[in-house]
C-alpha cells in the first residue's frame, strides 16, 4: 500500500534549522495566546476553608476533565455552525444535549467530591484518589461521546457546506490548550520525520507548557500529567523478552445460556512472556438485541468461568479482558489466561463452560516468530504524509458513498507547513502530491497551503484499487484462526490473532506489545503522531487498507481490532498483510481457509 | 568606549540592575532573599552553606536556602528564557497557590501513578469515530460499540467499563522505578523553575539575565553555544520582537534574529513595506543580559544595543535611532518610571 520508496530521502535533515523553526513557533504561539482573553480564576473562595485542602487535591482533576471536554464541545459547536437551516435545527440540539448532559455530570461530580471531602479529614488521600478516578471516568466517557457527535455533525455538515459553496469549517481561535496540542503534534511530526529528535520535541513542547503555566494560561497541574506522559513515550519500552507463540484453534462450543450469544468460536491463542490470551467470537442470538451493545458485556459468571489445564496438570483460569460488538450482531472478545503457561507446555485443554466438550490447543505446533525480514519502506516524512492519505482513503472506503466529505486536512497541512519550514519536506513532496490528488478525487477540501506544497501526483495503483472496490459487498463470510507472530519492529511486537470476514468487510485481531502507544494510524490529537500503516492485498489482486476499529490498551500491551476495507475478494485464498513502521515494513501471508462463523 | 565598536570589556552584565529583595515564606516565618551584583543570598540565613551541609546529613532544609540553591541550578538553564517574561507587558502570574498544588503531597507522582489512565489520553484510537456505514446517520446502524479495559502501570485494572477483572495476583507486576525517578526529577525541575519565577518580575528578569550571561561571550556555557543556538535565537527573537514593535511598529512575527558571534554589537535592517515590513537583526546573547534584562531594550526612541558605562542610577549606553543608523551614546538615568534620557 505504501507507494514505495520515493527517490532518495534527500539531504540529511538540518536538525538545528528544524529546532529553530519549532522554537520560533513556540514564540509565535506564546504571543498568540497572550492576546487571548485571560480565563477567569476559579471561585475557590466559596469553598469552606476547612475543605480547601481537599478541594485543591480534587479540583485540578475535575478541571482537567472540563478543560478536555470544553475544546471538544467548542469544536463540535464550530462544526455545527455552518450547517444550513434544517440540518442546524437537527444537529444543534445534539450539541446542546452534550452540554446539558455534561454539566450535570460535573455538577454531580462536585456534589460527590465535596461531601466526600468532609469525611476526608481522616481519610484524605484515598478519597481524593477515588474522586479523581470518577472524574477520569466521566471525562473519558464524555470525551468519547463528544467526539462521536463531532464526527457525525461534521459528516452531515460537509455536503451542505459544499452545496453552499463554503469551504471547510473556519477555524475559530484556538484555546491555549488546543494551541499547545497543535504544537505538540507538529513537534512530534518533525521528530517522526527525523528532523529533530524526540527529546528535543519534548523539551520544546515542555518549555511552552511551562511558559503557559507561568502565565496561568494552562493549569499548572497539567504540567505534571504531560511530564509523565512525555517521559513514558520515550522511555525505552520494549516488548517483554522471550518467546511469543500464536496457535490457531478454530473450534466452537456453546455460549453460556445467559450471555445472549450463540455458539462461541474459539479462534486463536496467543502466549507472550507476560500475558496469554484467547480470542473468541460469537453472534448475538436475538436479532433485536443486535444493537443493544452492553457495556460491560460479561459473558461468563464468576462461577462458570472458563478454565484450562495443560499437559503437566497445571490449571488456568480465563478472564474477559476486552471485546467489541457491532450492529451486525457480531461479538468478539479477548480472554486473558492466567497464569501465563510456562515454556515447553505441549497443549492446553480449554473448558469454556461447565459440561462443554474440552477444546485442545496444540502448543507444540504453535507458530513462533515468523521468519520475515523487515524491508525498507520509504522516508519517514513521506510515510507520515502517506499515512494521512491512507487515513482519508480508509474513511472513504468505509462510507456508503465512497466519499469522506467531513475529512479535515488542516492537521496534516500544519505538519506539511512545519516540514517545509524545517527544511524536511523534500523527501515527502511526492507524497503530498498524492494526498492532494486523492483529496481532489474524493472531493475533500484541500487547504491552500497543502495544495501549494506540491503539484498533484498520480495515485498509486493500490489506492485506486481500494477506491474502485470500496463499495463492494461481496466479501466471504467466516472466521480464520490466523496466528502469526510478526518480528519486532521499532520496539513493538504485533501478533495477528484471528480474522473475521463478512460481505461488507473484515476485522483482524492484532495484539501488540511494546510501544503500543501509537499502534494506530494517523493520529493528530494532543501531540500524538504515530504511524503504523497497515495494508493488505489478497491473491486475487484486491488491495485493502486496515484502519483501527477499536483498541484497548494497558501498560506495554494493546488489543487492536483492525477494520479491513474493502471486503476481501470472495475467491481469495490468501491475504498478504503488511505493517509498516518507522524503520521499515514486514509482510505476513495468511491463508484464507474459512470457517463458517457460528 | 567607541560608539562604533563597544569594548567587550565594558561594565559587568548586571551593572544596570539595582539590588532587589523578595519576601518568601520560610517555614513559619517570612524571610528575605536579596539579589545584588549578579548574586542571590538568603539574608536571614547567614550560614547558608552550613545549613546545606546539615541538610545533606539529614537535617531540616529551609525554603530560603532551597531557593538560593535552585537559583544556582537554573543559572544556565535555557528553559528560564523559554518560560520567563519577554517584555514588561508580559506578566507572569504563577503564584504560591499554583506552587502549592505542584508540591501537594499525595498528588505528586506517587499518587498520580495509579491513575495511569493517561493511557486513555495518549491512546485515542478506540474513540476514533469510525463508522463502517451510514456516515450521516445520527445513530448509524453499523456503529461499533467498544468494550474497553484499561490497566494501570502496576498491572491492576482500574477501568469502570471493563468487561471483567482478573485478580491482581494474576497479572504480572510491571515495575519501572527508573521511569518514576525520571518523572520525579523532571517534576522537581519544573516546580523549581516556577518557584523562582514566582519570586516576582524583578527576579524573573534578573534570572533571565543570569542565564543569558552564562551563554554570552565569556560566560560559563559560552563554549556550548553551538548546541544551544536554536534556543538562544528563539530567546532573542522572543524579546526583540515586542521591543521592535514598540520601537518601529513592526509586526512581531516579522522579526528575524540571528546570533552575532563576532565582536561588535551586531546589525539591524528593515525589510519590506507596509504591513509586510519586518526587522532583521543580529545580536549577541549578551544583549539579553546587559541590556534587555535591565529594561533598557527600547529607551528614548532608541534600541539600546550595549552598555558603555554605568554608575547606578546613571548609565551611558549605545543606542540606534533606526535600523541602519550609526549607534550613538545616550546618557540615561533610572527613575521610578523607568529609564530617562538625560542628554
Amino acid at each position: 500500500m505504501t507507494p514505495g520508496p520515493d527517490q532518495g530521502y534527500g539531504p540529511p535533515p538540518d536538525h538545528a534549522r528544524a529546532e529553530t523553526y519549532l522554537r520560533l513557533r513556540v514564540e509565535a504561539e506564546l504571543r498568540r495566546v497572550q492576546a487571548l482573553p485571560r480565563p477567569d480564576p476559579p471561585p475557590e473562595s466559596r469553598i469552606p476553608a476547612s475543605l480547601r485542602g481537599v478541594a485543591r487535591l480534587a479540583a485540578p482533576l475535575g478541571q482537567r476533565a472540563v478543560t478536555t471536554v470544553q475544546p471538544l464541545a467548542g469544536s463540535a459547536a464550530r462544526s455545527l455552525q455552518p450547517l444550513a437551516g434544517g440540518a442546524t435545527r437537527t444537529l444543534q440540539p445534539l450539541a446542546g444535549r452534550a452540554a446539558r448532559t455534561l454539566q450535570p455530570l460535573f455538577g454531580q461530580l462536585a456534589g460527590t467530591v465535596l461531601p466526600a471531602a468532609e469525611q476526608a479529614a481522616r481519610r484524605l488521600q484515598p478519597l481524593a484518589l477515588q474522586a479523581a478516578g470518577r472524574a477520569q471516568t466521566l471525562r473519558f466517557a464524555a470525551e468519547q461521546q463528544l467526539r462521536m457527535w463531532q464526527w457525525r455533525a461534521q459528516a452531515a455538515a460537509a455536503p451542505l457546506r459544499r452545496a453552499a459553496g463554503d469551504g471547510p469549517a473556519r477555524s475559530a481561535e484556538l484555546s491555549a490548550e488546543e494551541g499547545l496540542g497543535r504544537l505538540d503534534t507538529v513537534a512530534h511530526a518533525l521528530a517522526w520525520a527525523g528532523a529533530i529528535d524526540d527529546a528535543t520535541a519534548d523539551s520544546v513542547v515542555g518549555s511552552l507548557e511551562t511558559a503557559l503555566a507561568a502565565r496561568s494560561r494552562i493549569h499548572s497541574r497539567w504540567l505534571l500529567v504531560r511530564v509523565k506522559r512525555g517521559i513514558r513515550q520515550h522511555h525505552a519500552d520494549r516488548p517483554p523478552a522471550g518467546a511469543y507463540l500464536a496457535a490457531p484453534v478454530g473450534a466452537a462450543c456453546p455460549a453460556p445460556p445467559e450471555s445472549g450469544l450463540a455458539n462461541l468460536d474459539v479462534i486463536t491463542m496467543v502466549i507472550a512472556p507476560d500475558r496469554a490470551f484467547l480470542v473468541v467470537a460469537a453472534r448475538v442470538t436475538e436479532p433485536d438485541a443486535r444493537s443493544q451493545h452492553r457495556d460491560p458485556w460479561p459473558v461468563f459468571g464468576s462461577a462458570d468461568r472458563p478454565t484450562a489445564i495443560d499437559d503437566r496438570g497445571n490449571a488456568y483460569q480465563l478472564y474477559e479482558d476486552s471485546g467489541w460488538s457491532n450492529d451486525e450482531g457480531e461479538w468478539d472478545s479477548i480472554l486473558q489466561i492466567t497464569p501465563v503457561p510456562p515454556a515447553g507446555v505441549q497443549w492446553l485443554e480449554l473448558t469454556m463452560s461447565p459440561g462443554s466438550a474440552p477444546i485442545r490447543v496444540d502448543l507444540a505446533r504453535a507458530a513462533g516468530e515468523a521468519a520475515i525480514g523487515a524491508e525498507p519502506a520509504g522516508s519517514p516524512a513521506a510515510r507520515l504524509i502517506d499515512a494521512a492519505a491512507i487515513d482519508l482513503l480508509g474513511e472513504a472506503a468505509g462510507s456508503e458513498a465512497g466519499r469522506a466529505p467531513g475529512h479535515d486536512l488542516r492537521g496534516v497541512t500544519d505538519i506539511v507547513t512545519a516540514l517545509e519550514g524545517a527544511g524536511a519536506l523534500a523527501p515527502a513532496r511526492d507524497a503530498v502530491g498524492r494526498l492532494v490528488s486523492l483529496a481532489d478525487r474524493l472531493a475533500v477540501d484541500v487547504p491552500p497551503a497543502l495544495r501549494a506544497a506540491a503539484p498533484p501526483g498520480d495515485l498509486p495503483a493500490a489506492w485506486v484499487s481500494v477506491l474502485e472496490n470500496g463499495r463492494r459487498r461481496d466479501g466471504p463470510c467466516g472466521i480464520i484462526p490466523a496466528a502469526v507472530v510478526l518480528p519486532e519492529l521499532d520496539g513493538t511486537r504485533f501478533v495477528l490473532a484471528g480474522l473475521r470476514s463478512s460481505a461488507a468487510g473484515a476485522q483482524l485481531h492484532v495484539l501488540a506489545w511494546g510501544r503500543h502507544r501509537m499502534p494506530g494510524f494517523f493520529v493528530f490529537q494532543h501531540g500524538r503522531v504515530g504511524v503504523w500503516s497497515w495494508s493488505a492485498r489478497d491473491d486475487r489482486g484486491r488491495w485493502h487498507i486496515l484502519t483501527e476499529g477499536s483498541c484497548s490498551a494497558g501498560d506495554l500491551h494493546a488489543n487492536l481490532q483492525l477494520e479491513i476495507r474493502p471486503p476481501l475478494h470472495p475467491q481469495a485464498t490468501s491475504l498478504a498483510v503488511t505493517m509498516a513502521g518507522r524503520s521499515g515494513q514486514v509482510t505476513a501471508t495468511v491463508p484464507l481457509d474459512w470457517r463458517e462463523a457460528r | 568606549v567607541s560608539a562604533a565598536d563597544p569594548s567587550p570589556a565594558g561594565p559587568p552584565w548586571w551593572a544596570a540592575l539595582p539590588p532587589a529583595v523578595a519576601e518568601v515564606s520560610c517555614g513559619e516565618q517570612t524571610h528575605r532573599l536579596r539579589w545584588a551584583e549578579g548574586k542571590l543570598i538568603a539574608v536571614d540565613h547567614p550560614d547558608a552553606e552550613g545549613e546545606l551541609v546539615l541538610a545533606a546529613l539529614g537535617g531540616d532544609r529551609s525554603d530560603c536556602v532551597d531557593l538560593v540553591e535552585a537559583w544556582g541550578r537554573h543559572s544556565d538553564d535555557l528553559e528560564v528564557l523559554a518560560a520567563g517574561p519577554r517584555s514588561a507587558a508580559d506578566e507572569l502570574t504563577i503564584g504560591p497557590e499554583d506552587l502549592a498544588e505542584l508540591r501537594a503531597p499525595g498528588l505528586g507522582w506517587a499518587a498520580y501513578a495509579p491513575l495511569a489512565r493517561a493511557r486513555f489520553q495518549t491512546r485515542p484510537m478506540w474513540i476514533r469515530p469510525r463508522l463502517p456505514r451510514g456516515a450521516a446517520r445520527l445513530r448509524p446502524a453499523g456503529g461499533i460499540t467498544r468494550v474497553k479495559t484499561v490497566r494501570a502501570s502496576g498491572g491492576a485494572r482500574i477501568s469502570s467499563v471493563s468487561v471483567g477483572r482478573a485478580p491482581a495476583t494474576g497479572v504480572r507486576q510491571v515495575r519501572r522505578p527508573g521511569l518514576a525517578n525520571e518523572a520525579e526529577r523532571e517534576r522537581t525541575r519544573r516546580t523549581e523553575l516556577l518557584s523562582l519565577l514566582a519570586l516576582g518580575p524583578a527576579f524573573q528578569w534578573r534570572l533571565a539575565g543570569t542565564v543569558a550571561a552564562a551563554w554570552a561571550a565569556g560566560g560559563s556555557r559560552a563554549g556550548d553555544r553551538d548546541a544551544a543556538r536554536p534556543a538562544l535565537i528563539a530567546a532573542l527573537t522572543g524579546r526583540l520582537a515586542p521591543a521592535a514593535q514598540s520601537w518601529l511598529g513592526v509586526d512581531p512575527g516579522r522579526v528575524n534574529v540571528s546570533l552575532q558571534e563576532d565582536t561588535g554589537w551586531g546589525r539591524l535592517a528593515l525589510s519590506g513595506d507596509g504591513h509586510a515590513r519586518g526587522l532583521s537583526a543580529a545580536l549577541p546573547v549578551g544583549w539579553l543580559a546587559s541590556v534587555w534584562a535591565a529594561g533598557l531594550a527600547v529607551t528614548a526612541g532608541h534600541l539600546v544595543i550595549a552598555l558603555a558605562e554605568v554608575a547606578w542610577p546613571d548609565a551611558t549606553v549605545l543606542g540606534v535611532a533606526e535600523p541602519g543608523a550609526d549607534p550613538a551614546l545616550l546618557k540615561l538615568r533610572a527613575t521610578a518610571g523607568g529609564w530617562e534620557r538625560t542628554s
